[in-house]
């Protein structure tokens, strides 16, 4: 049996090119801290197990698979069986072998996710047999913190406030039969397992006339139909088009939740992503944006914690409790970057989405410390690891 | 489309009223507007004109009002203002409908007829409304008014009518989006014959016919008619311009009246905008060039 070690490494299961990992490991290294990059192709490959090389009281950080299309193609595949045994028809091991990159697509979300779950799963597995070891981000709560309908569920289930939502919708006729009556007429769908408005579509009816706000573009048909990120957002009007793209959506599962104002800063729409640490909110960064979408990838623009704070005014330690109370329910997780939405009033907050990877804000910084600088003193802080499972 | 609200309006800054709190004097142009389900936009009217000093108020933006995006006129709100027009004896500037794509779709906005409302205000110089459906100008006689914008992503060649017969005779500044077919526009360059003509509006100096589908034959229009002999400021911006329209600039009285003339948002090939603005007397603005072999050129305000 290992000893625990004197100085714990720090282990970052990652795609090593990437912004994120390479961002990572240099604070980590600045900081003294012994760091290895395991591969997520090598994981997948099966070539590294993770549990064995673990020593007690190590540190394991699971940052995102993104940035590396081999990766991307692997998890497609580790998701085929859980995908077929949802009565969809997956990409095969053919298909995704012949798979070509191409900037901004969104490649079956669905089978992607199902395929990153059965990663973290095998994950959680090896890690119940190792040692204890501390982790940053959670194999079993990441599944849900990439689910928004099991995420809002579990928010909702401890009583936090999060936008309405409606279950059991996944086409634009089932959406629309489901509103025709009603008084409601701003809707969002968004793609249950997306993350920085991809595949959001904001869908808004007046009388007979209708649009769809989105950066969401599908092209093709059938077999060829594909779904494309771009970064600028553009008004449909064409209902047969818009119910196209939602169907697309709908067949990678969707929420379907309200579209709910937001509070402006200088005439801006905004909202507060907020990166709670070992429970405490630190960094916040506000999101503006003339469109219903605050990413900042589709011309959102920061706003600092500070703006933000002077608006929100008596708000502003509600939100952050609110933020803490969001990350609470998750808590194995080291860290969860948390999105709020404050009403125009100033006077409640809705919980839009956790993000598992959501730390990843250059140059934000909190008590003089960005956002690994605070990830990492909080870990080496004097703490027994906690073993993985519960 | 539309994406930022106003921040300056009639000489003054705009700051955004929702109740006395933020009340800072008569010299700002407050912006009162309406959330999704608020029920208290004419309080906050109310509370504006009850503020110390608001018999002085100058300016004032309507954003979103009640109602406005879910598709309820502007029809109470011209009425209240007509109703407390005594109580705002100063205000020169008015803006209906400062509202973003995001809060409501530009052809959605219900507008209505102006005419009561310039009545109310005699003292108003300057007016600038937003959408187009509903909108009207009926029986106006208004000695005071200078300034004319009519925003919409299609205005309907009845409403230009009706702008055509108002008697303004002080009007110095008249700028209107005339669209796409689209969303409302069903009128073509013969509509702006009475204007053209130079019989209307003895003092006009600053002429915008923007956000065009018909750019071209209106650039063409506008160097030949008698109007343009005493225009001081042009703008054909926003609207679908090509070559051929950029051309036809080139006949523009060269006898130094003419200050400035700009195309921004076009379809002209950089070269043919260097042969204009050489051969122009007056400044040029050509900002924001499209691809001029696109073959949608659409206009800027189509929706």
């Amino acid at each position: 049996m290992k000893a625990r070690r004197l100085h714990p490494k720090l282990w970052v299961l990652a795609n090593p090119s990437s912004n994120r990992a390479r961002a990572f490991t240099s604070s980590a290294r600045g900081l003294g801290w012994h760091v290895e990059v395991i591969p997520y192709a090598d994981y997948l490959a099966g070539l590294l197990g993770i549990a064995d090389r673990l020593g007690e009281g190590d540190v394991l950080r699971i940052d995102s698979p993104g940035e590396d299309f081999d990766v991307a193609r692997g998890l497609l595949k580790a998701g085929i069986e859980r995908r077929a045994a949802e009565g969809a028809a997956p990409l095969s091991v053919a298909q995704i072998d012949r798979l070509e990159y191409s900037p901004g697509e969104m490649l079956r979300p669905r089978q992607w996710y199902l395929g990153y779950c059965e990663l973290l799963s095998r994950l959680a597995c090896e890690l119940r047999a190792g040692l204890p070891v501390r982790l940053m981000a959670h194999p079993e709560d990441i599944p849900t913190l990439f689910d928004k309908p099991a995420c809002q569920a579990r928010w909702q289930a401890s009583g936090l406030p999060v936008p309405r939502s409606w279950a059991g919708l996944s086409t634009y006729d089932e959406i629309r039969d489901r509103f025709r009556d009603c008084e409601r007429r701003r809707l969002f769908v968004k793609l249950a397992h997306g993350y920085s408005a991809m595949g959001a579509v904001a869908l808004e009816w007046q009388g007979s006339r209708m649009r769809a706000i989105t950066a969401t573009r599908l092209c093709g048909q059938g077999d060829r139909e594909r779904l494309y990120m771009s970064n600028r957002v553009r008004v449909l009007h064409d209902e047969s088009e818009i119910a196209a793209l939602v169907d697309a959506l709908g067949r990678e599962c969707v929420i379907v939740e309200d579209w709910l104002p937001k509070a402006r800063l200088d005439s801006r729409a905004f909202d507060l992503r907020v990166l709670v640490i070992a429970g405490r909110a630190c960094h916040a960064v506000g999101r503006t944006s003339d469109s219903p979408f605050c990413n900042l990838n589709l011309g959102g623009q920061r706003a600092s914690a500070r703006q933000v704070q002077e608006r929100l005014g008596g708000f502003w330690p509600r939100a952050l409790e609110l933020c803490e109370r969001a990350a609470g329910c998750f808590p194995r997780s080291f860290y969860v970057g948390v999105d709020l939405l404050v009403s125009p009033n100033l006077r409640s907050g809705a919980l839009l989405e956790a993000n598992a990877f959501g730390d990843y804000l250059p140059g934000l910084r909190h008590d003089g410390l960005d956002v690994y600088e605070t990830q990492l003193l909080a870990l080496s802080a004097p703490a027994e690891p906690a073993p993985c499972s519960t | 489309m539309f994406t930022e609200h106003a921040t300056e309006f009639g000489g003054f800054k705009v700051v955004e009223f929702e109740n006395a709190r933020n009340w800072r004097g008569p010299l700002n142009a407050y912006r009162v507007h309406a959330e999704f389900e608020d029920t208290d936009f004419f309080d906050k009217l109310e509370a504006l004109a009850s503020s110390p000093g608001a018999r002085e108020l100058a300016a004032l933006v309507v954003g979103a009002w009640d109602g406005s995006c879910e598709g309820t006129a502007s029809t109470a709100l011209v009425e209240w203002l007509v109703k407390n027009a005594s109580r705002l004896p100063q205000l020169r500037a008015l803006f209906l409908g400062d509202i973003v794509y995001e809060e409501c779709e530009l052809s959605w906005i219900k507008q209505t007829d102006m005419g009561p409302l310039l009545a109310a205000f005699p003292q108003l110089e300057s007016l600038r409304v937003r959408g187009s459906d509903g909108l009207a100008f009926s029986r106006v006689n208004h000695a005071a008014l200078r300034s004319l914008i009519v925003e919409s992503g299609g205005l309907p060649r009845d409403v230009l009518r009706q702008i055509f017969q108002c008697e303004l005779p002080n009007l110095e500044h008249f700028e209107v989006l005339l669209g796409d077919p689209g969303y409302g526009w069903d009128g073509d360059v013969e509509d702006l014959q009475p204007l053209l003509s130079g019989r209307l509006y003895p003092r006009l100096r600053r002429l915008g016919l923007k956000d065009s589908e018909i750019e071209d034959d209106i650039a063409a229009a506008v160097v030949n008619s008698p109007l343009v002999k005493r225009i001081e400021m042009l703008d054909l911006s926003q609207g679908n311009l090509t070559a051929r329209g950029a051309r036809s600039l080139l006949s523009l009285p060269n006898d130094g009246t003419l200050k400035r003339v700009d195309i921004s948002f076009h379809y002209v090939p950089n070269d043919v905008v260097e042969e204009l603005r050489a051969g122009l007397p007056c400044e040029l603005i050509a900002d924001d060039p499209q691809d001029p072999n696109d073959e949608f050129r659409s206009i800027l305000h189509a929706e």
